[in-house]
């Protein structure tokens, strides 16, 4: 270390500092400190009532937005409660159709437990009736994946409509690693979804399959929704910092 | 660095207005003098000043030992500063100034010895932008030309010759002053 920057850190010591910022910038910080803002650390921390109403309003949003688009009749609609009860009479009838093919080993639904996603809770999930131990659906492997394939094209529409706007939308504020707790969550998402998928494979589709990758979908829209939200947020508060000619470049979140 | 009561920044991580405040009040002159020293201006450095505590509160969840609140806090406020440095674009660059008068640190006399260091420290403040943040990320926080280089996204070389002009300017202006 030069004798110059030594001498300096040990005076540092010594000195008591004579500037005092304003009591405007108290003010600011206090006004600015408890306004409400999305933190990505509490993005999963929802009240379940909160998260139900939101689900709902997702479904209905969905649904209406499948019905006004496609002109399609009930059965086709995006409506998740609607798909699921007729994903569910299909099970159903060919359940019937098929019962030769079952086997013992497979008359097992899959357990609540197996199937939930991680960061959920359904408080309502236990109260519902124990699903019958019906033989195994026909619909295993490709039968099965059909099924969950109809109920991902009602979802997968609006999700990628989400992730192109967020892919297409400039950053101006923050580095990548801001936004990185939403990636790190749809990742998890993804991985889920696999893993039920898998499920439905193996073991065929049941009523907490069926729910799980509903939940998954819900999910991934309301985190893109946020994201979104978050970027346009940061976007307008630098914007307003920055100076036309200090603008720093943006660049693009690619989900 | 003042050291708070572990309770304070824990009641401010449990979202206590007044735990704010109290955090405010023991720490915002020390690290108001890291903003000034680094922007070279009052306004700026409230702007800096705030931006870093809003940070600090924001992430307060983050920080596990309510003990090290103060050398956080002050991580925080360097790297605003940083940020701050980083949006004057071409202040590092180093084309209209000569570049081959770098001090010998090793033969070169105490200068500064007699000096009274408020005189020094309110010369860093006048020091021109480019040389003013690099001086005093290398001489008061410490930082290497290395780190100062990654930070800043300049060449350690950049850091050095920065340093170097902060130094003679230094010497040329408080020797004249102290004559």
């Amino acid at each position: 270390m030069d004798a110059f920057k030594k001498y300096m850190q040990e005076q540092m010591q010594t000195i008591e500092e004579v500037d005092t910022p304003s009591d405007e910038v108290w003010q600011k910080i206090d006004a600015n400190l408890f306004q409400p803002t999305t933190n990505p650390s509490k993005l999963l921390v929802l009240k379940p009532f909160v998260k139900y109403f939101a689900a709902a309003c997702t479904i209905v949003f969905i649904a209406l937005a499948w019905v006004l688009l496609s002109n399609k009749s009930v059965p086709e609609t995006n409506n998740s409660l609607i798909a699921k009860n007729e994903l569910v009479k299909q099970s159903n009838n060919q359940q019937q159709k098929a019962k030769s093919h079952t086997t013992p080993k497979q008359k097992q639904p899959i357990t609540e437990k197996s199937v939930k996603p991680t960061n959920q809770t359904k408080p309502g999930k236990n109260q519902q009736p124990k699903i019958k131990q019906s033989p195994s659906p026909s619909y295993q492997g490709e039968g099965g994946i059909g099924i969950i394939n109809n109920l991902e094209n009602s979802f997968v529409q609006v999700i990628n409509l989400q992730r192109n706007r967020i892919n297409q939308t400039p950053v101006y504020a923050e580095n990548q690693q801001y936004f990185k707790e939403f990636i790190v969550q749809l990742n998890q998402l993804e991985k889920e979804e696999k893993i039920l998928k898998q499920q439905v494979r193996q073991q065929g589709i049941t009523n907490e399959v069926l729910n799980g990758l509903i939940d998954i979908y819900q999910f991934k829209l309301t985190i893109l929704k946020q994201l979104q939200s978050e970027i346009q947020k940061t976007n307008s508060k630098s914007l307003q910092q920055q100076s036309p000619i200090q603008k720093s470049k943006p660049y693009f979140i690619n989900i | 660095m003042q050291h708070l009561p572990k309770h304070i920044v824990q009641q401010a991580q449990n979202g206590s207005r007044e735990a704010f405040a109290q955090l405010y009040q023991a720490f915002s002159k020390g690290m108001f003098a890291i903003c000034v020293r680094m922007t070279g201006n009052l306004s700026e450095a409230e702007d800096v000043l705030h931006d870093a505590f809003i940070k600090a509160f924001n992430q307060l969840q983050q920080l596990k030992d309510a003990q090290l609140f103060g050398g956080w806090l002050r991580t925080i406020v360097i790297n605003e500063c940083i940020r701050w440095a980083k949006t004057k674009k071409g202040i590092f660059s180093l084309e209209n100034d000569a570049t081959n008068d770098w001090v010998d640190e090793t033969n070169e006399e105490a200068w500064w010895v007699n000096i009274d260091i408020t005189l020094v420290l309110k010369e860093v403040k006048a020091l021109p932008d480019g040389c003013r943040e690099i001086f005093n990320l290398y001489v008061l926080e410490n930082m290497s030309h290395k780190e100062i280089a990654y930070q800043l996204q300049i060449t350690e070389g950049t850091s050095k010759s920065q340093y170097h002009r902060a130094r003679k300017l230094l010497k040329e202006k408080l020797t004249l002053l102290n004559r």
